[in-house]
């Protein structure tokens, strides 16, 4: 859950009035309206719990814009990375071994213990383009799920991959 | 939606007048040429919020229920896509050089033409016949190719890199190849092509790679044409005007970067990376761009140059001109034209080669044999493959080719028609 925040009525003046050209921002820079609209409110998570010094700050707008710009290049770096991650995964030769997790690292919060399923999983998110909004719904689960599962299974695959 | 902060001293009304994939496209180029952050966040404001504007009406309110009820609750002050480790970036480097030949890129655009299909690496002499300008027409069970009388046979014919091969086909096939440079500074070689396929455009990008530094080519097709005048206006800042071919190409600096991008409507044009003001001209110097018409100009004033002209045959009625391809390779200044023709689903390719050395084009072919058809004293090598019927002549140092479907014309009709206007 989020810090306590300063000022709700700025944070949400704040975000209908920026709202808009955010998204007409991102999306010109991600050709993806989804995506845009996903690390738009990516943008505001981050702001909300850093809300007491970015509005504060000289140019909210423009710290927002400048969170934005961060926000892109880390998720074109992650989802080009977990690309190339997939794509290694499936030149391994037993792909069905790859897929198990080991008995200790199973993190039994997150419910789906089959590192099968978080592999369709991240295929959604990566190659079929969907948000995590979209995966995360698509299969029963919040946003936070989702990343987790993805999280876990990119630690598990990297540890695999790199033993081969 | 008020003014953005920052923004009501500076007169940002050039923009207004600009289209919407052109503010688009400079958004994009902004963001991939600032990585170090230091975009001109206001301008972006602006920019953002005529985009907002045009794009029609947001729902802020839907997405602030949608932003309170599915993200803030799991909000932890990191990004959705921040995995708690960096290594990622240090993987997302390219690598600083690549084991393949420079010579690949001069390749590039003699990969031209449908004929590029055809062409093959390698060939054992078995038949020849002795035709003019010292060259010696053989073939095989497999292959077709004039050769110099002096070459003692089979020597290279040059091998035909397939990752070229491969870049030079998908270009062709999304209909980029025109708009793609053929001319890349010596050093570089090119990475994969990546096409991504949007709701509006479909983009192909390049990166090529030097020994510590990089550059890249990007070329997007909107497929939803915009009512661009197709033209940046020229602002303030210093912003060099690089005309090529009739088309402006607009070349920004950014510290140690260079962006020259060019849009017509259609194709958006981009090269950037570090390249010197020199380089990148002559990267943009390569780019056909020019109009079917314009290319026969071209090979007509080349072959006249050299006291030549152009025999052209009379395309059969139905066959509509599909496309066209000029290239000059920087190196060899060897010249390569061709007009491919389609009619329903027959093809119909009719091109030439301006040899500047003993350098000729490989066909394939089946084994049946070659057949000589001697007329206005020049001897035209016919031959067959896969339900494709080819003939190639020379004409002094011009080789000439023609390529169509079986059964579609009347191939030495259509030879004995390139020498009708004499």
């Amino acid at each position: 859950m989020g810090n306590p925040i300063p000022d709700e009525e700025q944070i949400t003046k704040l975000y209908q009035e920026m709202y808009g050209r955010m998204v007409a921002y991102a999306s010109s820079v991600l050709g993806d309206r989804n995506l845009a609209e996903e690390v738009v409110q990516d943008t505001f998570c981050i702001f909300c719990m850093k809300a007491e010094d970015a509005l504060r700050h000289e140019n909210p707008q423009g710290w927002l814009m400048r969170t934005l710009q961060n926000v892109m290049r880390n998720m074109q770096r992650h989802r080009a990375a977990m690309n190339r991650l997939i794509l290694k995964s499936l030149q391994a030769q037993d792909l069905e071994e790859l897929l198990v997790y080991d008995e200790k690292d199973v993190d039994l919060l997150y419910g789906d213990l089959a590192a099968r399923a978080d592999f369709q999983l991240l295929k959604r998110v990566v190659l079929d383009g969907c948000t995590m909004l979209e995966a995360a719904e698509e299969y029963g689960i919040t946003v936070e799920a989702c990343k987790k599962r993805i999280q876990r299974l990119r630690a598990h695959l990297k540890k695999k991959l790199s033993d081969l | 939606m008020s003014t953005p902060e920052g923004t009501k001293k500076r007169d940002y009304s050039r923009y207004d007048q600009m289209s919407t994939a052109e503010l688009e496209q400079l958004l994009r180029l902004d963001f991939q040429a600032s990585e170090n952050g230091d975009s001109d966040l206001d301008t972006i404001l602006y920019l953002s919020d005529l985009l907002a504007r045009r794009n029609g009406p947001s729902d802020p309110d839907a997405a602030w229920a949608q932003f309170q009820t599915k993200y803030r609750p799991y909000a932890d002050g990191r990004s959705l896509y921040d995995f708690g480790d960096e290594e990622e970036s240090l993987a997302q480097a390219p690598p600083a050089s690549r084991p393949r030949s420079a010579r690949r890129l001069r390749r590039l655009s003699i990969l031209a033409a449908v004929l590029t299909a055809c062409l093959l690496g390698g060939m054992v002499a078995q038949a020849a016949g002795v035709d003019v300008w010292g060259a010696i027409a053989r073939w095989t069970d497999e292959t077709f190719r004039f050769i110099p009388v002096d070459s003692g046979g089979a020597t290279g014919a040059g091998k035909v890199e397939e990752d070229m091969e491969q870049l030079w086909s998908s270009l062709q096939a999304w209909g980029m190849a025109d708009r793609f440079p053929t001319w890349h500074p010596d050093g570089f070689v090119p990475g994969d092509l990546e096409i991504t396929e949007l709701n509006s455009s479909v983009s192909a990008h390049v990166i090529f790679y030097g020994e510590d530094i990089i550059y890249t080519v990007e070329i997007q097709r909107f497929i939803r044409p915009d009512h661009s005048t197709g033209v940046f206006e020229k602002d303030g800042t210093p912003v060099e005007e690089y005309i090529h071919n009739g088309q402006t190409y607009y070349i920004l600096s950014n510290i140690d970067t260079l962006t020259a991008t060019a849009y017509d409507g259609e194709f958006m044009v981009m090269i950037y990376g570090t390249l010197t003001r020199e380089e990148i001209k002559a990267i943009i110097d390569s780019i056909d761009g020019l109009t079917s018409t314009q290319k026969r100009e071209q090979i007509q004033a080349s072959l006249a140059e050299e006291g030549q002209r152009l025999y052209c045959p009379k395309i059969p009625e139905g066959f509509v001109r599909s496309d066209s391809n000029y290239y000059v390779d920087p190196f060899s200044h060897q010249i390569d034209w061709s007009e491919p023709y389609l009619r329903g689903d027959q093809s119909l390719v009719f091109g030439l080669t301006m040899n500047k050395g003993p350098s000729y084009r490989v066909y394939e072919k089946d084994d049946t044999p070659v057949e000589e058809y001697v007329y206005h004293g020049i001897t035209h090598y016919i031959f067959s493959n896969n339900g494709t019927t080819t003939a190639a002549w020379l004409v002094e140092n011009t080789e000439y080719y023609m390529w169509v479907t079986d059964g579609a014309v009347d191939m030495k009709a259509l030879i004995r028609s390139a020498y009708e206007a004499e």
